[in-house]
C-alpha cells in the first residue's frame, strides 16, 4: 500500500524510499547486533559443554595400567578456544560486521563437528548442526547459510576423499555420499532462506509504512509551520493596523477636542459677561451646539473603541449611592425646564463600597436619563434601583429608568440598541443624536456582566431596564448606608407634594426610618391637618415641602407657617427642582431650615433631616453654599503651549480669583518651577521642548532633594485609556480632560484646595491618585 | 569487480556505512590478519583431530586357528566371538556400543566373551569402576564376561588394542579381526560391524580385517 502523498510526489517518493531504506538499515542492525551477541553467549557455552562433555566422556588414554590426559580434552580446550574466540570478539565488539556473522555461522558448524567427536558420534549430536542453522536464520540474512553450508559440505567431502570411515563408517562409501549429506543441510537451508527473505520483505513494508507515516508528518508540520507563518504575519498586520487605528483615535480625539475646548471654554466666559438678549442667545446656541458636537464625538470615539474590541473597563472602589445621586441632581435643571418630575427611588441596601467602573456605569445611566428627558414633553422621569441578587462577593443591580414620554412602537422596540438606529428616522431631525447612545449602552451593559431591554408603549411611555453585577469592595464593610438613627423613630413628619409619586417615595423612605408620615397634596390641605395636629397636642416636628405646586406654592406655605404663631415650631425643609441660588433672594426669609434640590435621594434626605433636626452638622447645608462658592485663592502654575486653551484656562482661573503664572513650552515651565512657588500646576501634555511628563518627573526630581510636593494636574485632550496610568507614572496627581468645563475645573480645585502658601495640599476625595469617577473617556 | 564487492560486503560492508573500516584502516589490517590466523588455527586444530580419531593402534596378529590353550573353549554349534577391552578405555565405549548393536540383531549367532584388561597389581575396584566400562560390560545380554589378567589371554591371541574383536567359526578357523567402530571412540556405521553381520548371515564380507581404534591393552598404544 502506497501513500497518495507520496504517489503524488516524485521527490517525496524518493524521500520516503530513502527513509525506508535507512529504517530498513537501522532495524536490520538491531537485528544483526541483538543476534550477534545472543550467539556470543551460545558459542562460550558450547566452548564450557565441550570442554565439559570432554573431561566426561573421555578423560584420559590408556596404556596398560599408565594413563595421560585424553587429547580430546585438549582438543575441547584449544580447537574449541581457537572456533570460538575470533567469532565471539567480533560478536561482542562488531555486532552488525557481515563478517562477523558468517564467522559465527562457519564457528557452528566447526563447534558442531568438534562436539560430535568428542560425544563419540553419537547420532543426537548432529542435530546441533540443524539448530544452529535454524538460530542462525534469526540474522534475517540468508547469505550466513552459505558459509555455514559450505563448511559442513567441505567437511563431509575433505573426510568422505580422505577419511571415508570417519564420516560414512566405512572405507570404501561412494564419493558422492557427502552430497547426499549436504543435501540434507540444504533442504533445511532452502526453508531457511524463504524465512530470511520473507522476514526481510515484511520488515521493507513495514520501514516503507513507517516512512509514509513520518513524510506525511512531516508535510503536515511544514504545512502547519507555513500557515502558522502566514497568521502570524496576519496578526503583525492586524495589530499594527489596530494600533494605527488606536493612534488615529488619539490623535482624532485630540485634534478635535482642542479647538472645541477653544469654543466652550471661550463661550462660557462669554455668557459670564454683560451681554444683550440677543448676543446672550447666540452664545447659548454656540456652547449647546459645541456641547452636542462633543457628545457625538464621544459616542463615535467610543463606538470605535467597543467596535475594535478595545473598550475594557475599569475595576475600582466606588460610592453607588453617591454616583447616583451625582447624575440626578445632573439632570434636576433639565428635566425642571422642561416641567417634568424627576424622581429617584433606591430600594437597595447598598454595601459601602462596589467595584466596577464607575465611569462607564455613570455613561449608561446619563444616556438612559438623557433619553427620558428628551422624548418626554410632560409627566415624570423616574429613575429606581432594586436589587437583583446578592452573594457574599457580588451584587446584581437592576437599574429601571421609566418616562412618561412619546414610547416606542413595538416594531422599533428591538431595534432601537442597534447602532444608528433610532426609533423613528424623524426623530433624530427633531430630537438630534447620532443613534449610537443606546448601542454603546448595550455593549457597555454587556462587558459590565449584564443585560439591557426595553418595555414600551407608543405614547405611554418608556421603562429601560438593565442589570449590572459589582463586586462588594473589602475595604469597607457591607452596611446599609441609610441607617437611622433611632432619634428619629416616631417622629411626625408632613409631607406636601402634589405629585403622588412623590409622596410615596417620601413616604416610605420616612416608614423605613420608623418616622410617622403624614401625606398632603396642596396647601391648604396641609395648612388643615397642621391646625389639626396641633389641635390633638402632636405638631409635627417636620415639614417636607415641595417648592413648586399649584394654586400655593411651597414658599407661599412656609411664609403662611411662619406668619402664624400658632403653627410655628416645625423645621421646613423645602424640595425643589432648582438649585436654591436660582430660587430668588428673598429664600431665607421664608424661615426654611434646609432647601434639597430634586430628585431627592436617599442618603441626601436622611443627611438633610439629621441636619435639621440637630443629630450632626451645621443647621445650613452646603446646599446653600454650593460647589459654586470661589476657593481661597491659589497660586497656579499654567503650563501650555496652545495659545486658545491657554487663554481659556488663564480667564476661567483669574475669574475664579486664583492667581495665575503662565508658561509656554515644557522647558520654561520648568525654569518658572521653584519649591513652594505654586500651590498648584496645570500640566498640558503635549508641549513643544519638553512634554508634560518629562517637566513632572524633572519636578519630582528636584522635590526628591528639596522636599514638598507641589500638586500636578494634567491637562490634555488625550483620553485613550493608558493615558491616565502614564500621568500617574510620571507623579502627576490629578487629571482635567478637555474640553475645559468650568464645573469641573471648580470641582477639581475644591478637590485640591489648600492653605495658601503651603506646599501641602492634598486632595478631599483622596490622598493619593486620581477620583475614581474621573474624566476619561 | 563483482566480487571484490561482494567480499568487501562480507569483511566490513561498503565504506560509507563503516566509515572506521575501510581498506585503509588499522582496524581492516587487524581484521584480516585475525582472519587469516583463525583459520590457520582451525585447519591445524582439525587436521590433529582427524589426524588423532583415524590414526588406527597396532595391528593385531591372532593365530588363524583357535587355539587350544585358551581359557575358554572353542563353541561348536555357534562361532566365537572374542572382544578384548581395557576398562578405562573411554573410546573403547564406542566398540560396546557398536557391539551392543550387533548383538540385537545377531546376538544368537554367536558365543559371546569379553576379556577385560585385568592387572595383577591393581586391585579388582579398578577394573570394576564405575566410571569405565564395567558397568556397561556387565550389562550387555548374552555375553561371558572374563578377566584377563595381565593379559594374558590377549596376548595369547594377539591383541594389543583395547576394541579388538576377532571371530571365529565352528570350526575354529579365523573368520574376522579388527575393530567395530570407524574412527577412535566415534560410534556409527562401520566395516567391522558389517563385516560381522555378514559372516555370521552367511554373506561375504567387504572386509575381514579392520582398523582398531582404542588404548593400548598392555602397555603399548
Amino acid at each position: 500500500m502506497r501513500s497518495p502523498l507520496v504517489d503524488s510526489n516524485p521527490a517525496g517518493s524518493a524521500s520516503v524510499y530513502s527513509r525506508t531504506r535507512d529504517l530498513v538499515a537501522e532495524h536490520q542492525n538491531e537485528i544483526y547486533a541483538q543476534t550477534s551477541r545472543w550467539f556470543a553467549i551460545l558459542m562460550l557455552l558450547q566452548w564450557v559443554a565441550g570442554i565439559v562433555v570432554a573431561i566426561w566422556i573421555s578423560p584420559r588414554t590408556w596404556a596398560g595400567t599408565a594413563s595421560q590426559v585424553h587429547p580430546h580434552v585438549w582438543l575441547a580446550v584449544f580447537l574449541g578456544g581457537a572456533i570460538t574466540a575470533l567469532p565471539a570478539v567480533l560478536a561482542i565488539l562488531r555486532p552488525t560486521l557481515p563478517l562477523t556473522r558468517h564467522l559465527v555461522a562457519a564457528a557452528q558448524m566447526l563447534m558442531s563437528a568438534l562436539l560430535i567427536h568428542l560425544s563419540g558420534g553419537r547420532i543426537e549430536t548432529h542435530f546441533h548442526i540443524f539448530g544452529s542453522l535454524a538460530f542462525l536464520a534469526y540474522y534475517r540474512d540468508w547469505r550466513v547459510l552459505i558459509p555455514a553450508t559450505l563448511v559442513v559440505a567441505c567437511d563431509h567431502a575433505t573426510r568422505g576423499i580422505y577419511f571415508p570411515q570417519s564420516v560414512f563408517g566405512v572405507l570404501t562409501a561412494s564419493p558422492w555420499r557427502w552430497v547426499e549429506h549436504a543435501g540434507w543441510v540444504l533442504f533445511e537451508d532452502i526453508i531457511l532462506v524463504r524465512f530470511c527473505l520473507r522476514g526481510v520483505s515484511e520488515m521493507w513494508e513495514i520501514a516503507r509504512r513507517q516512512a509514509s507515516i513520518e513524510a506525511i508528518g512531516l508535510d503536515l508540520e511544514r504545512k502547519v509551520q507555513e500557515r502558522t507563518a502566514e497568521l502570524e504575519q496576519a496578526r503583525a498586520a492586524a495589530e499594527e493596523a489596530n494600533r494605527a487605528k488606536g493612534a488615529f483615535l488619539a490623535n482624532m480625539s485630540h485634534e478635535i477636542r482642542t479647538p472645541m475646548n477653544g469654543v466652550i471654554g471661550m463661550t462660557e466666559l462669554a455668557l459670564a459677561t454683560d451681554l444683550s438678549p440677543e448676543q446672550r442667545d447666540y452664545l447659548e446656541t454656540v456652547r449647546t451646539s459645541g456641547e452636542s458636537l462633543l457628545s457625538v464625538i464621544n459616542d463615535i470615539l467610543d463606538f470605535s473603541k467597543i467596535e475594535a474590541g478595545k473598550l475594557t473597563l475599569d475595576s475600582v472602589d466606588f460610592d453607588l449611592e453617591e454616583l447616583l445621586q451625582d447624575v440626578v441632581r445632573a439632570f434636576a435643571i433639565p428635566a425642571h425646564r422642561k416641567g417634568l418630575e424627576l424622581l429617584y427611588q433606591n430600594q437597595v441596601h447598598l454595601p459601602a463600597m462596589l467595584v466596577g467602573d464607575p465611569g462607564r456605569l455613570r455613561q449608561v445611566l446619563v444616556n438612559l436619563l438623557g433619553n427620558a428627558t428628551k422624548f418626554t414633553d410632560k409627566g415624570e422621569v423616574e429613575i429606581r434601583v432594586v436589587e437583583a441578587g446578592r452573594d457574599d462577593r457580588s451584587i446584581t443591580l437592576h437599574f429601571l429608568i421609566s418616562d412618561t414620554g412619546i414610547g416606542i412602537s413595538p416594531e422599533w422596540r428591538d431595534r432601537v440598541f442597534e447602532a444608528f438606529v433610532q426609533a423613528d428616522g424623524s426623530n433624530t431631525r427633531r430630537y438630534g443624536g447620532t443613534g449610537l447612545g443606546l448601542s454603546i449602552c448595550s455593549r457597555l451593559v454587556e462587558l459590565m456582566d449584564g443585560k439591557i431591554w426595553v418595555e414600551s408603549r407608543g405614547g405611554r411611555g418608556s421603562t429601560f431596564q438593565f442589570t449590572s453585577r459589582f463586586a462588594v469592595s473589602a475595604e469597607a464593610p457591607a452596611a446599609p448606608r441609610t441607617a437611622a438613627p433611632e432619634a428619629l423613630a416616631g417622629l411626625s413628619v408632613l409631607v406636601v407634594d402634589d405629585n403622588s409619586t412623590n409622596r410615596d417615595i417620601l413616604r416610605e423612605l420616612l416608614l423605613r426610618w420608623r418616622m410617622r408620615p403624614i401625606l398632603a397634596e396642596s396647601g391648604p390641605r396641609a395648612l388643615e391637618i397642621m391646625h389639626r395636629e396641633v389641635a390633638v397636642g402632636d405638631p409635627f416636628a417636620l415639614i417636607l415641602l415641595d417648592a413648586h405646586m399649584p394654586e400655593m406654592d411651597g414658599f407661599a406655605l412656609a411664609r403662611h407657617i411662619q406668619d402664624d404663631p400658632t403653627l410655628a415650631g416645625p423645621r421646613i425643609m423645602m424640595l425643589s427642582s432648582v438649585e436654591a441660588s436660582a430660587a430668588g433672594p428673598g429664600l431665607r426669609a421664608t424661615g426654611l431650615a434646609h432647601y434639597v434640590v430634586k430628585p431627592v435621594t436617599k442618603a441626601s434626605l436622611l443627611k438633610a433631616v439629621l441636619t435639621v433636626l440637630g443629630e450632626h452638622g451645621p443647621r445650613v447645608t452646603a446646599a446653600y453654599s454650593g460647589a459654586n462658592e470661589s476657593p481661597d485663592a491659589m497660586r497656579i502654575l499654567l503650563a501650555e503651549d496652545n495659545i486658545v486653551n491657554q487663554k481659556v484656562m488663564l480667564l476661567s482661573l483669574q475669574k475664579l480669583g486664583h492667581r495665575v503664572t503662565v508658561a509656554t513650552n515644557g522647558k520654561s515651565a520648568l525654569e518658572a518651577y521653584q519649591p513652594n512657588a505654586f500651590d498648584l500646576i496645570f500640566m498640558d501634555i503635549q508641549m513643544p521642548l519638553m512634554d508634560g511628563y518629562e517637566v513632572t518627573r524633572a519636578i519630582r526630581q528636584r522635590e526628591r532633594s528639596d522636599g514638598g510636593h507641589v500638586t500636578i494636574v494634567a491637562l490634555t485632550a488625550h483620553v485613550m485609556k493608558g493615558d491616565r496610568e502614564l500621568c500617574l507614572e510620571a507623579g502627576m496627581d490629578d487629571y482635567l480632560a478637555k474640553p475645559l468645563r468650568i464645573a469641573d475645573l471648580v470641582s477639581l480645585l475644591n478637590r485640591w484646595k489648600c492653605v495658601p502658601n503651603s506646599s501641602n495640599c492634598l486632595s478631599s476625595d483622596s490622598a493619593a491618585g486620581f477620583p475614581s469617577s474621573g474624566p476619561l473617556v | 569487480m563483482v566480487k571484490i564487492a561482494w567480499w568487501k560486503d562480507v569483511i566490513g560492508g561498503t565504506a560509507s556505512r563503516l566509515p572506521n573500516l575501510t581498506s585503509h584502516s588499522r582496524a581492516y589490517y587487524v581484521l584480516l590478519i585475525s582472519l587469516v590466523a583463525w583459520v590457520g588455527a582451525l585447519g591445524f586444530g582439525l587436521r590433529t583431530l582427524l589426524l588423532f580419531s583415524n590414526t588406527p593402534g597396532t595391528q593385531a596378529s591372532p593365530p588363524s586357528l583357535f587355539p587350544g590353550d585358551s581359557p575358554i573353549r572353542l563353541s561348536h554349534d555357534r562361532a566365537s566371538l572374542l572382544v578384548f577391552i581395557h576398562p578405562q578405555c573411554a573410546c573403547s565405549g564406542a566398540t560396546l556400543s557398536e557391539l551392543e548393536q550387533f548383538l540385537t540383531c545377531c546376538g544368537k549367532q554367536v558365543e559371546t566373551t569379553i576379556f577385560v584388561y585385568q592387572p595383577s597389581s591393581i586391585p579388582r575396584e579398578w577394573v570394576e569402576s564405575q566410571s569405565g566400562l564395567w558397568p556397561t560390560v556387565r550389562r550387555l545380554p548374552g555375553t561371558r564376561v572374563v578377566r584377563d589378567l595381565d593379559a594374558v589371554t590377549a596376548r595369547l591371541f594377539g591383541a594389543h588394542i583395547s576394541g579388538q574383536t576377532l571371530l571365529y567359526d565352528v570350526n575354529g578357523r579365523l573368520a574376522f579381526s579388527g575393530g567395530i567402530t570407524a574412527s577412535r571412540g566415534h560410534s556409527g556405521d562401520n566395516d567391522g560391524r558389517e563385516a560381522l553381520t555378514a559372516i555370521v548371515g552367511n554373506r561375504v564380507p567387504r572386509h575381514r580385517h579392520t582398523p582398531v581404534f582404542g588404548c593400548a591393552l598392555y602397555g603399548e598404544r
